[in-house]
């Protein structure tokens, strides 16, 4: 009882009580320094610093890459050895095979938003001294949801999670008995499959994910006025580190035809049109980045023959995911025709 | 705070209540100026009215009316948002249904001889305690002013401090492991019941789930308004006691909300049950047991209100009433009857009714605090689709047992869960509910026996060292990357 009640006295605290919470909190500062200097997830910086960090297994790039973190790319932008940054949501990461474009590093996530888009941005721009091509893929933004956690709340939970540290582990020992120098590579070059699609469960799966999203026009004028502001944010870095960077924004078909979407494609398009409108209309400041918006959301990237792929449900796997035919179609649009084999 | 109360509590007593209210005040201006506003409102007009009852003779019409008239003014406000909520979405102010209850026993209580009489501040600090505020427990006058009025005096136990910190972290372990992935699968569901039919077992997966996030919650939240109690010296009232454990209905709805369902006894089933038991019937037996049942309509219909003013969950509460009071009287028709169960029958009987009970506290919950719009037209058929389970039942076996390809059938295909994982957790969590001991147990806060009294808390090296578990486990819970949801109950 508490010592508001006469009858009881509560038990004093023991030594003991004392000995197990001060070794437990000890515990607790060890097993985080341990994740925070291996830093599996890139959340730090200090990924690669170290001999027993330098190389994490397949396993750990795996998680890193499907796990929706843009944190973990830290690393792999930092020590790419190209200058053009493929920036997007799942649709970039299931879209764009960027195996024969060794220049080319793939930077997506699933459901990333806005504030993912521009976290990536602001680590490439922030990071990188040459110049670099951001090539950042914007589907129909809206309103972005309060932020699930800040990058300190990320921090801690990085830190604490015994996920880390199996991670960490991983690394550690990968890193110490390994032969490698370095991670063959962050972005995956295994070629881009798709499965046969199954239309019915696609329709469902969009309806669902259509369900979770505003699409109200309160909600597509903040995510335009938030896009802006990431392009005026990129910017004053251009103006403050004294770099032109290059991004590119681009808008791609919503989803093929016949879709029964057609009420969001025109939403979807309609929206295109009005990014579009507003980057026109941007003043770019003296020693700014040069910025662009493409607008291919009616108006397929290719030749004419190429564009009526675009409304080919053959190529795509979902009625929101396109085949790496098309995203090929599309890096060759934005970039040229990739290096020859061998170059 | 707990900190500078203790330091105040060490060296300067009388400041103590000080440093409770000004905390609690800040805690309000945090929640909103509206809050803050409303609860001074609430503290200042109760004391002045008390002072001014307290002038009237004791047991004079003038002084019942006078508390009777202090009594609506209380429940104004209340009554007046939740109806506005029926047509405007409206937000409460912060607390509003707990501490209009607990001035409600300030009132009753402190008339009653022998009652304790607080000061302005120390009243304050009782009516404004900000453990307590957003969502009870509901700490009744009468048992809460004992402690308020000596509050200062000694300063908390450090052992009380160490069990009200570890109960605040077990809270929140409870509020993020346990509640929100629960909140996870039923928000999935309802989502997938906006866009379209739904199966039984997404039905299901919603009521139960459901079921469990409110259980959790509400716990967790309790379990750190108690904890907080504990860090100044406060013994709150205990809220919940397993009440999923339950073998009967009035076993369930007594160890749920356990200080509403204390207050809508006290205050509301007593009350009407002792000017019931006036009217002119015959014989006596009848005259109490209609007294009985219309108290307990009463009070359920109130408890019912207290939640919702919408017509359907008001129907509902007074279905739930008229069943409660079918079994007490088949009960009591039964009461002679020679019984010839076996042991196993009584069992199985155990099992059903238990299962019973919580399948319509499971769907009555989900109806009366969750669905909305579609949501309930479509929930609603496929609660009872027998077919649809039946349909279930054989592809599982066709996939087990037939070997068919494909493995096994999609358990969710409306609401996109992963299926093998949603049941396991399911699984998981309900054996926690229905098997472990509760954190009030395990915190010595009810009496136990048995294994579970070896697990109570004391100051040993093992509780020491699971204080950090905890910390470390609602330090991950608060701070991972999903979805964090508020606590339900705030929001009444």
């Amino acid at each position: 009882m508490p010592s508001s009640d006469p009858e009881k006295s509560p038990p004093r605290l023991t030594r003991k009580w004392w000995a197990g919470l001060i070794g437990g909190l000890v515990m607790m500062a060890v097993w985080s320094l341990f994740n925070v200097l291996v830093d599996p997830t890139g959340e730090f910086g200090l990924s690669g610093r170290f001999v027993f960090n330098r190389v994490p297994p397949p396993a750990v790039i795996a998680a890193g890459t499907t796990g929706n973190n843009p944190a973990f790319f830290t690393r792999a932008i930092r020590e790419t050895e190209g200058d053009v940054f493929l920036i997007g949501p799942s649709r970039t990461l299931r879209g764009f095979d960027t195996c024969d474009r060794p220049e080319v590093l793939r930077v997506a996530g699933s459901a990333w938003g806005l504030r993912d888009l521009g976290r990536v941005q602001d680590t490439i721009l922030e990071g990188r001294r040459g110049s670099a091509t951001l090539l950042i893929e914007v589907g129909a933004p809206t309103a972005e949801r309060p932020e699930i956690t800040n990058p300190a709340q990320a921090a801690i939970s990085t830190a604490l999670s015994p996920r880390t540290s199996m991670f960490s582990l991983q690394t550690v020992l990968h890193s110490l008995e390994g032969e490698e120098k370095r991670p063959a590579t962050y972005a995956p070059c295994a070629s881009l499959e798709s499965a046969p699609p199954n239309w019915v469960e696609a329709e469902r799966s969009v309806r669902y994910a259509l369900g979770l999203l505003d699409m109200s026009p309160r909600s597509l004028a903040q995510g335009r006025s938030d896009l802006l502001d990431l392009a005026d944010h990129a910017d004053q870095v251009c103006r403050l580190t004294r770099t032109q960077h290059r991004l590119i924004f681009f808008t791609l078909p919503s989803s093929p035809a016949p879709s029964p979407f057609d009420a969001y494609d025109r939403i979807f398009q309609d929206n295109a049109v009005r990014i579009a409108d507003d980057f026109a209309r941007r003043t770019p400041g003296q020693g700014a980045c040069a910025i662009s918006y493409v607008n291919f959301a009616d108006h397929p990237p290719g030749s004419p023959s190429q564009q009526t792929l675009w409304r080919d449900r053959e190529y795509w796997s979902d009625y929101v995911h396109f085949s790496p035919e098309l995203g090929a179609i599309a890096l060759g649009a934005l970039l040229g025709p990739p290096p020859a084999s061998g170059a | 705070m707990a900190a500078l109360f203790a330091l105040a509590c060490r060296w300067r007593p009388t400041a103590a209540p000080w440093v409770l209210v000004a905390g609690s005040l800040l805690f309000c201006l945090a929640a909103g100026p509206q809050t803050l506003a409303f609860i001074l409102l609430s503290i200042l007009g109760n004391f002045a009215a008390m002072v001014v009852i307290r002038r009237m003779t004791s047991g004079s019409t003038g002084r019942k009316l006078a508390v009777t008239v202090a009594v609506l003014a209380n429940l104004t406000p209340l009554v007046a948002f939740k109806l506005a909520q029926q047509v405007v979405p409206v937000v409460l102010p912060l607390g509003l249904g707990f501490y209009t209850l607990q001035q409600i026993t300030f009132l009753v209580d402190s008339q009653k001889a022998g009652a304790e009489r607080l000061g302005l501040l120390r009243f304050a600090a009782w009516g404004s305690f900000f453990g307590q505020l957003p969502a009870g427990p509901i700490g009744a006058y009468g048992r809460m002013a004992p402690q308020f009025a000596r509050m200062g005096l000694t300063p908390p136990a450090a052992a009380d401090i160490a069990r009200g910190v570890a109960l605040v972290l077990a809270g929140v372990v409870k509020k993020c492991w346990l509640a929100d992935p629960m909140a996870r699968k039923v928000e999935a569901v309802l989502i997938a019941a906006d866009l379209g039919p739904v199966t039984p077992l997404e039905a299901w997966t919603a009521a139960w789930g459901f079921m469990l996030q409110l259980y959790f919650d509400f716990s967790a939240y309790s379990d750190i308004a108690i904890g907080v109690g504990l860090c100044f010296g406060l013994m709150l009232p205990i809220n919940f006691n397993s009440p999923l454990k339950a073998a009967t209905p009035g076993q369930y709805v007594m160890r749920w909300h356990m200080s509403l369902m204390a207050f809508v006894r006290d205050y509301v089933f007593e009350p009407v049950f002792r000017v019931a038991r006036k009217l002119p019937i015959t014989p006596t037996s009848r005259r109490y047991g209609i007294a009985w049942a219309m108290a307990t309509l009463v009070a359920y219909l109130v408890v019912a209100a207290w939640h919702t003013a919408a017509p359907w969950p008001l129907f509902l509460g007074f279905c739930v009433a008229l069943l409660i009071i079918l079994l007490q009287f088949a009960r009591q028709t039964r009461r002679g009857v020679a019984r010839t169960a076996s042991p196993a029958e009584l069992v199985a009987r155990r099992f059903v009714g238990q299962v019973l009970i919580l399948s319509c506290a499971a769907v009555i919950a989900l109806m009366l605090l969750r669905v909305q719009g579609h949501q309930l037209e479509r929930l609603t058929p496929a609660l009872v689709d027998v077919d649809g389970v039946v349909r279930l039942g054989a592809d599982l076996g066709r996939s087990l047992f037939a070997g068919a390809g494909g493995g096994l059938p999609e358990f969710y295909p409306n609401a996109r869960l992963p299926g093998v994982r949603t049941l396991a957790m399911m699984l998981v969590v309900t054996t926690i509910v229905l098997a472990c001991p509760n954190t009030m147990q395990l915190f010595g806060l009810v009496e136990v026996d048995g294994a579970t009294a070896r697990l109570r808390w004391r100051p040993t090296m093992l509780w020491g060292a699971m204080t950090v578990v905890l910390l470390v486990l609602a330090l991950v819970g608060v701070t991972r990357p999903v979805d964090q949801y508020g606590f339900i109950y705030a929001q009444f």
